[in-house]
């Protein structure tokens, strides 16, 4: 069978729409993905997710920031403590996270003891612990097996057993 | 033959114009709503990010010679960051240096860092020096961590913290590998990347880090280095300062006072 050359361009220009639809669904398709898998903040300041940074801004802290927080309810501790061996310290190197408390004084009562676990935590005498940085004790034969609140007040550590730094 | 290539010509036309109608017409479409309403929202204008970030290089200066290995640090940071106390991974951890010089003149160097200083135990040895290294998150100007993540979920932010975007990491590791400093570590619950962020949560808000603010010894300073009264502005000036690996040319922002040589 012959063809007839115009069939022919007919045939080609009807093939050649069709392959054209075909492009433009794929390419439209390609377009809409990309709006749907790239988020919007996405480039905002750089190759990433701007909302991102203020997602890690507001999550919640547990720590509260300072000894001055205390003072409004414990002034008597915080003075206390401020004038004793341990001024350098956070309150909450020992207490532990207390935003919750201060948020919530009577809903949370922080317990914490002070036994060997805390105070051997700076006072341990240790192989890399030097003591021009620290006093250390060897923990077992200063106390007895005690514990070291017994002796010390953890806020005024001499208070209790008189006397103070020779 | 000329009938061949004048119907494939004729094919490729009305392809052509197909495409030129459905796609070309649509985008310049788009292009002139977009050129009408970027007017609403001009790029001159700036976010808050943006103004908080403004005059701001977060830096952090750790002094060896005052850290007593108590670990604070170590226990607060996953208190306040939600890190498994039960696990082995540590946004921070404090390592122990214990060098031996022998009779012939050689430095031995041993080091230990047992559940990230948490559980150091008492040594029957008599070292010649002895020492803590706190470690966190450098927060390179070039960190290798955010050049390779295949997925843009993490980088550096305007005031210089890397961050982790936790909905856009698919946890496949590449950046635990690349960091040199072992800062990073896949997060046991979440299963995406995670890493000291400085406490961007409490800085963003005037607060100090955890870290800092449990140290009882001061061995741990955290301010901006581009306000000159800052503390850390300070030290960098006056103290004997060092940073971690200087050659690998991350361009740490955690400075180190009078750093050990024998510490790489
Ligand atoms: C808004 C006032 C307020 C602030 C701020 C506050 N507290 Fe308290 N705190 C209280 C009250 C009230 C109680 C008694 C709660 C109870 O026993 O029901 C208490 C109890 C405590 C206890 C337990 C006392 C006991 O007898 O066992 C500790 C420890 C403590 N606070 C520590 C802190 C520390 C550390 C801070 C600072 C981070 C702090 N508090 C901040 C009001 C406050
Ligand atoms: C060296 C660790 C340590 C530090 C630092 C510390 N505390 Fe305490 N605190 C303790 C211990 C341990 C107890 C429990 C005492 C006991 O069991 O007899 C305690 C008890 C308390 C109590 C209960 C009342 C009392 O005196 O027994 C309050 C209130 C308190 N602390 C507040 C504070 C505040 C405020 C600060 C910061 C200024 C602070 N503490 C710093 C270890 C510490
Ligand atoms: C987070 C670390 C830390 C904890 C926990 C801690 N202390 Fe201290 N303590 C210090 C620092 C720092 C000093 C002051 C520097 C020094 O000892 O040379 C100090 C000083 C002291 C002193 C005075 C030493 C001297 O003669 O100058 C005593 C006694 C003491 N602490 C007892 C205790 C007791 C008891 C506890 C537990 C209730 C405790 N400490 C918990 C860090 C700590
Ligand atoms: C039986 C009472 C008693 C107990 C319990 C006790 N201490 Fe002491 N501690 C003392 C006395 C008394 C002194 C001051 C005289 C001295 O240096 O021995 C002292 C001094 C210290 C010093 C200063 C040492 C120095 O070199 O100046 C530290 C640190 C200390 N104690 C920590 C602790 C720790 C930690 C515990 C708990 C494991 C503890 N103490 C338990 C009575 C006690």
């Amino acid at each position: 069978m012959e063809e007839e050359p115009g069939q022919k361009t007919r045939w080609s220009q009807k093939a050649g729409f069709r392959v054209g639809v075909v492009l433009v669904c794929v390419l439209v398709i390609f377009g809409i993905v990309r709006q749907m898998s790239v988020p919007k903040s996405f480039g905002q300041y750089g190759y990433y997710r701007g909302d991102n940074v203020e997602e890690w801004v507001s999550m919640d802290q547990t720590f509260a920031p300072g000894n001055q927080v205390c003072a409004q309810c414990h002034a008597q501790e915080v003075q206390a403590a401020a004038q004793a061996e341990h001024n350098q310290l956070d309150c909450q190197s020992c207490h532990g996270p207390m935003l919750a408390h201060v948020k919530q004084p009577n809903q949370t009562h922080p317990k914490v003891a002070g036994n060997v676990d805390l105070c051997g935590a700076c006072h341990r005498e240790m192989v890399g612990r030097s003591k021009d940085n620290i006093r250390t004790v060897q923990v077992g034969s200063h106390s007895g097996g005690l514990d070291c609140v017994r002796c010390h007040d953890p806020h005024q550590p001499y208070a209790k057993i008189g006397g103070g730094r020779q | 033959m000329t009938k061949e290539r004048l119907s494939r010509r004729d094919f490729l036309m009305s392809a052509a114009k197909v495409v030129a109608a459905g796609v070309v017409a649509p985008a310049g479409g788009l292009a002139a709503a977009q050129a009408v309403f970027a007017d609403g929202q001009s790029t001159s204008q700036e976010t808050a990010v943006q103004q908080m970030w403004a005059g701001k290089e977060w830096g952090f200066v750790v002094d060896t010679q005052k850290c007593i290995g108590c670990a604070r640090c170590v226990k607060a940071c996953k208190l306040e960051n939600k890190v498994p106390l039960d696990e082995e991974v540590f946004r921070t951890w404090v390592e122990r240096y214990l060098v031996f010089n022998d009779d012939s003149g050689d430095e031995e160097v041993r080091t230990d860092s047992p559940n990230g200083g948490l559980d150091f135990k008492q040594l029957d040895v008599a070292p010649d020096k002895q020492f803590f290294v706190p470690k966190l998150c450098n927060q390179c100007h070039n960190p290798p961590c955010v050049q390779v993540c295949p997925v843009g979920a993490t980088y550096r932010t305007g005031d210089g913290v890397v961050l982790v975007d936790r909905k856009r990491c698919i946890g496949c590791r590449y950046c635990i590998q690349s960091c040199p400093y072992g800062a990073r570590f896949l997060h046991p619950v979440l299963k995406v990347a995670d890493k000291c962020t400085w406490c961007y949560h409490r800085i963003s808000h005037g607060m100090q880090p955890a870290c800092v603010e449990v140290c009882p010894v001061g061995a741990r300073k955290f301010g901006n280095q581009l306000d000159p009264n800052s503390q850390v502005a300070v030290l960098k000036k006056k103290a004997r300062i060092r940073v971690l690996k200087p050659d690998m040319g991350t361009k740490p922002n955690v400075y180190y006072i009078d750093l050990d040589e024998v510490v790489e």
